[in-house]
């Protein structure tokens, strides 16, 4: 399947990722190889065999609802790039602007 | 008398047990050797030598009697968190990043006694099989300098190679263990999907994702699993009950095991001294008392090619939470999606960004049913190979890796033929068994050959018997150590 | 053939968010509580940090399970969680842990409003709470993570209601049977219900739907139903005159009493739902469902029916007494302590209701205990005091939270019966009303109301009426 430009650009936006503008054209040409590599899966059969369920695997565990400790708010905006007043300050959210 | 950096775990065990030495004087043998190796091997992104020597001497007070990794020093990959260290995944966007909490697998390791030396160099992430693919720098194979350690858990692999920890632990999601390890000469394992706990663990790919050991000897990785493994109430993936089982079979041997090579090995890309080594392994087998025969596994492209699709598509929403707004890597712009876009677009590197890419390619309207279920499916039909085999069968043996290390920068712009160095080691992950890769001997450059040993879900100690009887017959460290005088040490 | 203006139909289907009453978050033990300082509530799992991962509140899936049982939806007994990506900075992961594919409840059915109308419920699924954005007065925008990672039941209708009447009262419904259920407070202007709304509308009897809007930011029953309201003409003004309609979503602005769009929806997002590898399906264990069923309450149409027939109260009075389960189990209690079904409905009606609404005092909260109104009931009955007195009673515990007798012995209305006290009294009504006593004797026997009212007057009400009537009738 050919991978093309407008291709790289939808994914940018999807992945929120800017691609610098002078690995772009060998970022597409890479894109295509391994979309090209990963296509052998269209031609495998999976009418095969049929997978078991494992013993102990049967379903996810469960919590109980007991409350356990959080951790300090210092610690936690120790770590962010921007605080303010208690909270993670980031640049100006557009309601409904989803990225 | 030996160096004390050459002792096993038990018996380093014993010697502390008798007093003869402490883990203070351990620790700093260790340091030395760090000290004097690091500079050309370049396996640490951090080291702690304080803290590491702070922490031997409290354990100086303890009784070793009551751990099994007393004294132990340790490494980590820098894609497990731990609370006293960063954790920077060899990114970018997670430099200075300290996490607020520690993996479970480090805290049994701490629990057990072990000391931590610090943090290891990976591909950014744990995307890559050479350890090139770092923020920071770029591992070295202790064999061969100019050679990969291979990746992504090149950092640990080479750091037990040269001999500045005994153990340290890596992550594996398609052979990330078990291929370092091969290429550098030590033992890697990764258990059953949900064997050691993920918690902790910055996910690459979540259903693939397993920790395990990086260690000198089978026994040792016997060791180091049975602290590691077990139930954890924090990942819910994990397998009931605990990892006691792990030395069940350690003594066991290989004698009337079934063990299957797989058949038409040789249109792999296989190198020569590589292939030697396996006919020397079905030898062994043979005259050991195990059953070898011929099996049929999966079409190892399409294994990877499931691998890549479910792996990167997985890793592409592990990924979506560094966008500079909790943590990390932060590019000042005046918009919200402008500070998310510049954030990751400077803070990913280029394998890493690709992955992300394919992944949200793989997942997205239009190409979902095409690619990510089509894998799914793959996915299911090779796991249910797997099991019939493994109904038939006890050990697939076959080497890790088709080649031994390659050179630095040889495959660095051709991410497929990277890819291809985990040929061997994805089925496993892909069925989430047990597999463990052991030193087998050198090609005639004087690099590591590794043969890997893979068994049923569950198996693990009937995997590190049949791997200690293997590794005894080869006798690999007992021959061959890498030499730093060849690095200028 | 039909001429003129067309008619219209409207089409409503909602997706309501439920915060679940659970202790603690749904994938971690953070507690999900309100009103702490932010940040404080926070963990590895909830923030997102790396190498956390997700383990599932046994609670949380009880509590969603109860929600179906109650609207009769099918219970999968093998539910995936999956997730669904999208950048948003109150959703830490960039992804939120949902279901898609295989939800935990499927088709339902809710009854709403007087004539009984029948609300499909398509499914209920559990997904995690997204967190707080603030807006900041420099321009930037602040993150409080402690709502992230509470509990939400999503309950998805069918297309099936068919005014802005209609969604309210599902809302209103449903709000009820949470409350019954003891798993949502319902709090909507507080967000513990949240509902958005899908609108369109159609030629009536068209078989096929119209171009649908979305209406988020709805926080009261009366925003809902306006903003549809308000949607709908939207519509019909754009059919009639031959325009389209776009799909779109708008944010109901409750004090302009207008829509306004939201920027950047051009396209359908493109949310990339996966499985969520880090959990397996939710297989349910037989006791989960068990417990959940053995915890179902009586709901509020059944209980409204029993008490018609078991307690003979109007269609009306039941409606109202079931409108919530304390109220409702409120007056069972002293019902059955009292002996006296409608008495006791008319306390808890008039006086009981009309108390709560006045000092806006939750039943939980309320002063009077049942047993305490049961007490009063009787005293009042058995002609201890009189019914006036009694309301006088009442108001006294209401206040003080004090027993009926206590209230009573605190207003001094303890009732006169003694003899020599209430002969007393008519001797001296007797004398100061000399000409009616004689007109009364002349025939006028209807005048002796006057004077057991006068009786009454001298006893500051206390008197026992009956007694009184008797002595009177006795010495005339």
């Amino acid at each position: 399947m050919k991978f093309s430009d407008e291709d790289m650009e939808h994914l940018e936006k999807l992945a929120n990722i800017d691609i610098d503008p002078d690995s772009r054209e060998r970022l597409v040409l890479d894109m295509s190889r391994i979309i090209g590599f990963v296509e052998k899966l269209q031609d495998t059969l999976t009418t095969g065999g049929q997978e078991r369920v494992e013993q102990g695997g049967m379903g996810t565990r469960l919590r109980e609802d007991i409350p356990s400790a959080c951790l300090e708010r210092d610690v936690v905006l120790e770590q962010a790039p921007d605080s303010h007043r208690g909270h993670f300050r980031i640049p100006p959210v557009i309601d409904g602007e989803m990225t | 008398m030996q160096p004390l950096t050459s002792y096993s775990i038990s018996r380093l065990q014993e010697m502390f047990a008798r007093g003869t030495v402490g883990p203070v004087e351990v620790v700093r043998a260790y340091l030395d050797e760090i000290d004097s190796k690091e500079g050309a091997v370049r396996a640490f992104i951090e080291t702690s030598p304080d803290q590491a020597i702070e922490r031997a001497k409290r354990l100086e007070r303890l009784d070793p009697k009551e751990y099994p990794l007393y004294g132990v020093p340790v490494a980590i990959k820098d894609n497990i968190c731990t609370s006293h260290l960063h954790t920077t995944c060899a990114s970018k966007i997670l430099a200075g990043y300290t996490p607020p909490y520690d993996a479970t697998a480090v805290s049994r390791l701490l629990d057990a006694g072990a000391v931590l030396m610090g943090k290891t160099n990976l591909d950014e992430f744990a995307m890559g099989s050479s350890t090139e693919n770092s923020a920071f720098k770029i591992t070295r194979n202790p064999w061969n300098t100019d050679c990969t350690p291979g990746g992504s858990s090149g950092g640990s692999a080479a750091a037990v190679a040269a001999g500045m920890v005994p153990v340290a632990l890596g992550s594996d999601t398609g052979g990330s263990i078990r291929q370092p390890a091969a290429f550098c000469g030590v033992v890697g394992m990764k258990g059953s999907y949900g064997r050691v706990s993920r918690y902790g663990l910055v996910a690459f790919a979540s259903s693939f994702d397993q920790i395990g050991p990086v260690t000198r000897d089978v026994m040792d990785c016997a060791i180091v699993m049975k602290v590691i493994s077990g139930h954890d109430a924090m990942d819910s993936t994990t397998l009931p009950g605990n990892g006691n089982d792990m030395l069940g079979s350690i003594d066991k041997g290989i004698a009337g095991l079934k063990v299957a090579i797989p058949a038409g090995m040789s249109g792999w890309g296989m190198d020569e001294d590589v292939r030697h080594s396996m006919d020397d392994t079905v030898k062994f087998l043979e005259t050991s008392g195990a059953r070898v025969s011929q099996v049929e596994l999966p079409d190892m492209d399409v294994s990877m090619a499931c691998y890549y699709v479910l792996a990167n598509a997985e890793a592409s929403s592990n990924l979506a939470r560094f966008d500079g707004v909790k943590y990390g890597y932060r590019a000042e712009a005046a918009t919200l999606s402008g500070m998310y876009r510049a954030s990751r677009g400077e803070g990913f590197g280029e394998e890493v960004k690709r992955r992300i890419l394919l992944g949200t390619y793989v997942l997205s309207s239009g190409y979902y049913d095409a690619y990510y279920l089509k894998a799914q499916n793959v996915r299911k039909m090779i796991r249910a190979r797997f099991q019939d085999v493994f109904d038939e069968i006890d050990i697939i043996a076959m080497p890790t890796t088709p080649t031994p290390a390659f050179g630095i920068g040889e495959k660095v712009d051709d991410p497929v033929a990277m890819y291809m160095s985990d040929i061997f080691t994805t089925g496993a992950n892909i069925a989430g068994i047990p597999a463990i890769s052991i030193p087998a001997g050198l090609s005639r450059e004087g690099l590591p050959i590794g043969m890997q040993l893979i068994a049923g879900a569950g198996r693990e100690a009937l995997l590190l018997g049949a791997a200690g009887a293997l590794e005894k017959n080869c006798r690999f460290r007992e021959r061959c150590l890498p030499d730093p005088r060849r690095w200028g040490v | 053939m039909i001429t003129g203006k067309a008619v219209y139909e409207t089409v409503v289907g909602l997706e309501v968010h439920a915060q679940l009453l659970t202790r603690t978050k749904l994938f971690c033990g953070c507690p999900s509580s309100y009103g702490a300082e932010p940040n404080t509530l926070v963990c590895p799992v909830c923030l997102g940090l790396p190498g956390s991962l997700p383990v599932l509140n046994r609670e949380a899936a009880g509590m969603a399970v109860l929600l179906g049982l109650a609207f009769g939806c099918s219970i999968s007994n093998r539910s995936v969680f999956a997730r669904k990506n999208y950048f948003y900075p109150d959703c830490p992961k960039n992804y939120q842990i949902s279901m898609y594919e295989n939800p935990l409840c499927t088709n339902g059915t809710a009854i709403i409003g007087e004539n009984g109308r029948r609300v499909g419920i398509e499914r209920i699924h559990l997904e995690e709470d997204a967190a707080k954005l603030i807006h900041d007065d420099n321009g930037a925008s602040l993150v409080d993570f402690n709502r992230c990672g509470i509990p939400l039941a999503e309950i998805v209708t069918r297309p099936d209601l068919r005014s802005g009447k209609e969604a309210a009262d599902f809302m209103i419904g449903l709000r009820q049977i949470m409350r019954y259920l003891g798993i949502c407070d319902g709090n909507m202007e507080e967000g513990s219900m949240r509902c958005d709304v899908n609108v369109s509308i159609r030629t009536e009897g068209s078989a096929s739907y119209g171009t649908r809007t979305e209406i988020k930011n709805l926080n009261s029953f009366r925003a809902i139903e306006a903003g549809i309201e308000f949607e709908i003409e939207r519509q019909k003004e754009l059919l009639s005159s031959g325009r389209k309609v776009i799909q779109v979503t708008n944010l109901w602005d409750a004090s302009g009493k207008r829509l306004v769009a939201m920027r950047g929806k051009e396209e359908a997002y493109d949310y990339r739902y996966f499985p969520e590898p880090d959990l397996l399906p939710l297989v349910l264990d037989e006791t989960l469902v068990e417990d959940a069923a053995k915890r179902m309450p009586e709901l509020p149409d059944p209980k409204k029916m029993r008490f018609q027939e078991e307690y003979g109260l109007s269609a009306y009075d039941s409606d109202v007494l079931t409108s919530e389960k304390g109220v409702a189990d409120y007056f069972e209690r002293a019902a059955a302590l009292a002996q006296d079904p409608k008495t006791v409905c008319n306390w808890v009606m008039r006086e009981v209701l009309g108390e709560m609404k006045r000092t806006g005092v939750t039943m939980a909260r309320f002063p009077v205990a049942p047993e305490s109104l049961a007490e009063l009931v009787i005293l009042v009955k058995d002609g201890t005091i009189s019914g006036r007195a009694g309301r006088e009673v009442f108001l006294e515990m209401s206040a003080t939270g004090c027993a009926a007798a206590e209230g009573m012995k605190r207003l001094g209305l303890e009732q006169i019966s003694a003899p020599e006290k209430l002969e007393e009294y008519v001797s001296e009504v007797l004398r100061e009303n000399a000409p009616v006593v004689e007109r009364y004797r002349r025939g006028e026997g209807k005048l002796i109301g006057f004077l057991v009212g006068e009786v009454m007057k001298k006893s500051g009400g206390r008197a026992d009426p009956h007694a009184v009537n008797e002595l009177l009738s006795r010495k005339l």
